[in-house]
């Protein structure tokens, strides 16, 4: 599965990125990432004067020596970042070939091992319905082969409810990091609450918001009871090519409509389907919007 | 509207109809077994469907329509088998003639609205309930019959002729319309030549007649026609007209004139009235009458001296029939007539025709009998020069051509001669002239006709005189013991005026012989003015002429122009064209008013059309009329009929079921 997931192609063109912020998080471990905060590290920032309680292994003694004024040194400090990759896992994910389900966790494992490679603290975490299913914390080259194997073993289940399972994620992660919501956002109740409990912990946020060819484009005519793969709700309609074109609008609306509401409100929108490379999703798309370098 | 119940099915089959509606109730909750198909989310569907529907109560009725048009149809069958039908009327037979009234009396209105309207109103609902496979023509009349549709089984066509129909202000005669209608039911054969195609078989017609029948009994034979009587009008309209309207000079005074009138009333209480003489936008005068019921009223305002031009007299009051409230008479320029006189020397004569008072009245030329034989006389008496040529004892030449008397395109009076025309009598070998009696004694006298007004021939003695012929429509003037003495007869519209006696002969020798006292007596000057005034036409120059509306106005005017223009009442420009000699006939004469004669931006002449007519002012409508020996009574021309709608409740629930089926195989599609 390793190699499905992480073909090696793919994994020697995923070590060259790393992910990158927008904002400015502090991380609990050194990782390789540059950060505002100013700490131990070798690349210098600035003086300030001692203060007692200060370690005095970062007193300027030349400094002193010369001034005959204790001056603490500081140093950029270098930090890992949170990355949580963000999975819908609702059972209308479970469609189109592949499912999107499986396109969102390939999406996922190279992400991830981007995160990894580079020490950043990764965790993928599945919305079932208002449930989380969170993989541990992951970090470091090492705990690769752990992430395929949660990625793997996810299956499709429950309804899209968006919004209690962010808020239940929002509440288990305190801290400020990465997210990447991989979702169609087909929830009955609207995304938007959602996302907006993301936006109030100033998360950099992605949304890759994925769609199957079959809803994109619905090969579909006749009489037909439209079941619901989730809540079993039945829509009856007559398919005609003039309904065909009037949904393919719909979709086009809702896809625009989630667009605008995530530009406005800063995260980045990507828009694709289950057709799309994954390689090209994150070599070209993701590194355009800025999550990779 | 009368619905009436005859249904078909029994009690047991009607318990039967009646659970239909309740197998549908049933039926509705057993919805269409659609393909399901497993979608990820019926999310986008269902927002895609809240586009379209975005009416909650249309989705609410919606979610019901089906169970609605089941439940229409089931009632609309239910409906179809209750036998319902409905009772309406309906116009029987085959073959319809629309005789539609458009004359002057057509127009009185009564409760807003014209009779004509009101005819055609009924025609146009006749023509709905005609059956399909009915026929039916238009025609509207007056004195005159117009086909305004023949006969032809299109609705639309004959609702247009309908609405085509315009009102006339001319006379009813119900005769032309009836030949127009019993011609096309009751063909003839063209000719008895046994060969010819024969014409089809007489065609059965009901005739229906939208009339307010006043109109003459006409004597046609109906056929194979049905005569049905649709009255319009009501029997106790009242009206008020104007029946004569004269301008004429005074008696004795020849320098001021004065219009005369009558005013009649066609109903049952007096009315008074204010009648108002106008010249133009001028009050001339006004006088309030009071017309007696059933009776007449003559007015006379004295206008004075008056410039030429036309009178308008107006009663002031609201009637049914307004085109009778209006007259116009024309004070036409005077003219003098051209009179030539024919006479180897008549002493008498030409003094008569010479006083101060014919002088004011025509000209005249005098030449001797050799003038007949000149060219200028042919082409004079061909053109029309003169209006009156009087012949003293000498006739006119005979045309080479045709070896028949050249009389002129003029009045003409014969002093002493008989034209040799076949009118007069004139035969190859009858003995002519006619044989002289001695001492005619004058036994009566046409003392009504217009040349013997005035006239008085007591003490009048003639020596000899001969029996003059009476040609068809002449008129006897004077009456002698031994026959007709003088006779005027009219001559494709000229009056041939022929006295059977001389006024002086001469003898072998030149001697001049008086033989009549008639030019020392006063009657002598008093007629030979009635002569220039009625065969000189002076009299009809100064007073215009009044038409009837339709009637053809015959202008004789002095004019070397070939094309002049008439200005109808409503401005429009007809050009006038010689017909032959100075005759000018002119026809469009259907609009009221003055009509003005125009000869290059000057007008030479006025005329007036009025009404004038007793008949058509009487609007009292008559609610039964005669056809020759028929009498019709007024009546319904539709009769009562009993239409089944069942048909149309089968055709319609079978419609709501094509909806229902629509709906319920597309529910949400476009």
């Amino acid at each position: 599965m390793t190699q499905v997931l992480l073909p090696p192609e793919l994994v020697t063109r995923l070590e060259r990125l790393h992910l990158v912020t927008r904002k400015v998080f502090h991380g609990r471990f050194k990782g390789e990432r540059r950060s505002r905060r100013k700490g131990q590290s070798v690349e210098f920032a600035d003086y300030r004067d001692y203060v007692p309680g200060d370690d005095l292994r970062f007193i300027d003694w030349n400094g002193y020596a010369r001034l005959d004024r204790l001056y603490l040194k500081l140093f950029l400090e270098e930090e890992d970042i949170h990355f949580y990759v963000l999975l819908d896992a609702s059972e209308s994910m479970n469609f189109g070939e592949p499912t999107k389900l499986q396109w969102a966790v390939r999406l996922a494992a190279a992400l991830g091992f981007v995160g990894l490679v580079r020490g950043d603290r990764v965790s993928v975490q599945a919305l079932r319905g208002s449930s989380v299913e969170a993989s541990p914390v992951l970090r470091g080259r090492v705990s690769v082969p752990r992430l395929v194997e949660f990625l793997d073993q996810l299956a499709p289940g429950g309804p899209t409810e968006l919004a209690p399972a962010l808020k239940r994620f929002c509440l288990a992660n305190s801290g400020k990091g990465i997210v990447v919501l991989i979702s169609d956002l087909l929830d009955k109740s609207g995304y938007q609450d959602a996302l907006r409990t993301l936006l109030a912990r100033e998360f950099d946020i992605y949304v890759v918001h994925v769609l199957s060819q079959e809803e994109l484009d619905p090969d579909l005519s006749g009489d037909l009871r439209l079941l619901d793969a989730e809540d079993a709700d039945a829509a009856e309609v007559t398919v005609t090519a003039g309904l065909l074109r009037r949904y393919r609008q719909t979709v086009e609306n809702f896809r625009n409509a989630a667009r605008v509401f995530c530009t406005r409100r800063g995260m980045a929108y990507l828009g694709t389907d289950n057709t799309a490379a994954v390689e090209d999703v994150v070599l070209r798309h993701l590194r355009q919007r800025g999550l990779v370098q | 509207m009368n619905l009436q119940l005859d249904s078909p099915l029994s009690g047991a089959l009607w318990a039967l109809a009646l659970a239909v509606p309740i197998g549908i109730l049933l039926l509705y909750f057993l919805k269409l077994r659609r393909r399901e198909v497993e979608v990820p989310s019926t999310y986008l569907w269902l927002r895609m469907i809240e586009d379209m529907h975005v009416n909650s109560l249309w989705q609410r009725l919606r979610r019901n329509l089906l169970l609605f048009l089941q439940l229409l149809a089931a009632a609309l069958v239910l409906l179809a088998l209750l036998g319902v039908s409905w009772r309406g009327t309906r116009l029987v037979g085959e073959r319809f003639i629309f005789l539609i009234d458009v004359s002057a009396s057509m127009s009185a209105t009564e409760q807003g609205r014209a009779r004509w309207e009101r005819a055609r109103q009924e025609a146009l609902a006749a023509v709905d309930q005609m059956d399909s496979d009915a026929v039916a023509m238009v025609v509207a009349f007056s004195d005159r019959a117009e086909v305004l549709q023949s006969f032809t089984d299109s609705r639309p066509a004959l609702k247009e002729a309908l609405r085509r129909l315009q009102p006339t202000a001319r006379r009813t005669r119900l005769r032309e319309a009836l030949l127009v209608a019993s011609g096309l039911a009751n063909p003839g054969r063209l000719a008895n030549d046994p060969t010819d195609v024969p014409v089809p078989d007489p065609l059965p017609a009901t005739l229906v007649l939208l009339s307010d029948g006043r109109f003459p009994v006409p004597d046609v034979p109906l056929g194979n026609l049905t005569p049905r009587f649709l009255p319009v009008g009501e029997e106790k309209t009242w009206n008020l007209a104007i029946t004569a309207l004269q301008v004429d000079r005074p008696p004795g005074r020849s320098d001021a004139w004065q219009a005369f009138a009558q005013v009649e009333n066609f109903g049952s209480e007096p009315r008074r009235v204010l009648a108002e003489l106008r010249r133009g936008q001028v009050l001339l005068d006004a006088q309030e009458l009071e017309v007696p019921a059933e009776g007449a009223t003559s007015v006379v305002f004295d206008l004075g001296q008056i410039e030429p031009g036309p009178l308008e007299l107006k009663l002031r009051i609201d009637d049914a029939l307004a085109l009778d409230n209006t007259a116009w008479a024309v004070v036409n320029p005077p003219q003098r007539a051209d009179v030539l006189l024919v006479t180897p020397g008549n002493e008498p004569l030409e003094l008569a025709l010479q006083t101060s008072l014919a002088g004011e009245l025509c000209h005249l030329m005098v030449q001797s009998p050799q003038y007949l034989q000149t060219p200028q006389y042919r082409h004079a008496a061909l053109a029309g020069t003169f209006d009156l040529v009087i012949f003293d004892r000498c006739e006119p030449p005979l045309d080479e051509k045709t070896k028949r008397p050249l009389l002129p395109l003029a009045n003409t009076w014969h002093l002493g001669r008989v034209p040799r025309t076949a009118a007069w009598g004139f035969r190859p070998g009858v003995p002519w002239p006619p044989k002289l009696h001695e001492q005619p004694q004058l036994i009566d006298l046409a003392a009504e006709h217009p040349l013997m007004q005035l006239v008085d021939m007591s003490g009048v003695d003639i020596v000899e005189g001969f029996s003059v012929p009476v040609p068809s429509g002449g008129h006897v003037l004077m009456e002698a013991d031994t026959g007709p003495l003088m006779v005027v007869a009219p001559r494709e519209g000229f009056l041939d005026l022929v006295q059977g006696f001389t006024l002086i002969d001469e003898e072998e020798g030149g001697k001049v012989v008086v033989t009549t006292n008639w030019p020392i007596r006063t009657s002598f000057p008093v007629f030979i003015l009635n002569v220039l005034q009625v065969l000189g036409r002076a009299e009809q120059m100064a007073r215009a002429t009044s038409l009837r509306p339709g009637q053809v106005a015959s202008l004789r005017i002095n004019t070397t122009a070939a094309e002049l223009t008439v200005v109808a009442p409503d401005g429009t420009h007809y050009p006038l064209r010689r017909r032959s000699g100075n005759l000018f006939p002119f026809l469009q004469t259907d609009q009221l008013g003055v009509y003005r004669v125009v000869d290059k931006d000057r007008t030479v002449r006025w005329f007036t059309v009025n009404l004038f007519d007793r008949a058509e002012s009487d609007v009292r409508a008559r609610h039964q009329v005669q056809i020759r020996h028929q009498s019709v009574v007024g009546s319904a021309v539709r009769q009562p009929i009993q239409r089944p709608l069942w048909r149309w409740a089968l055709l319609l629930a079978l419609g709501v079921l094509v909806v229902e089926w629509i709906t319920f195989t597309r529910r949400v599609s476009f």
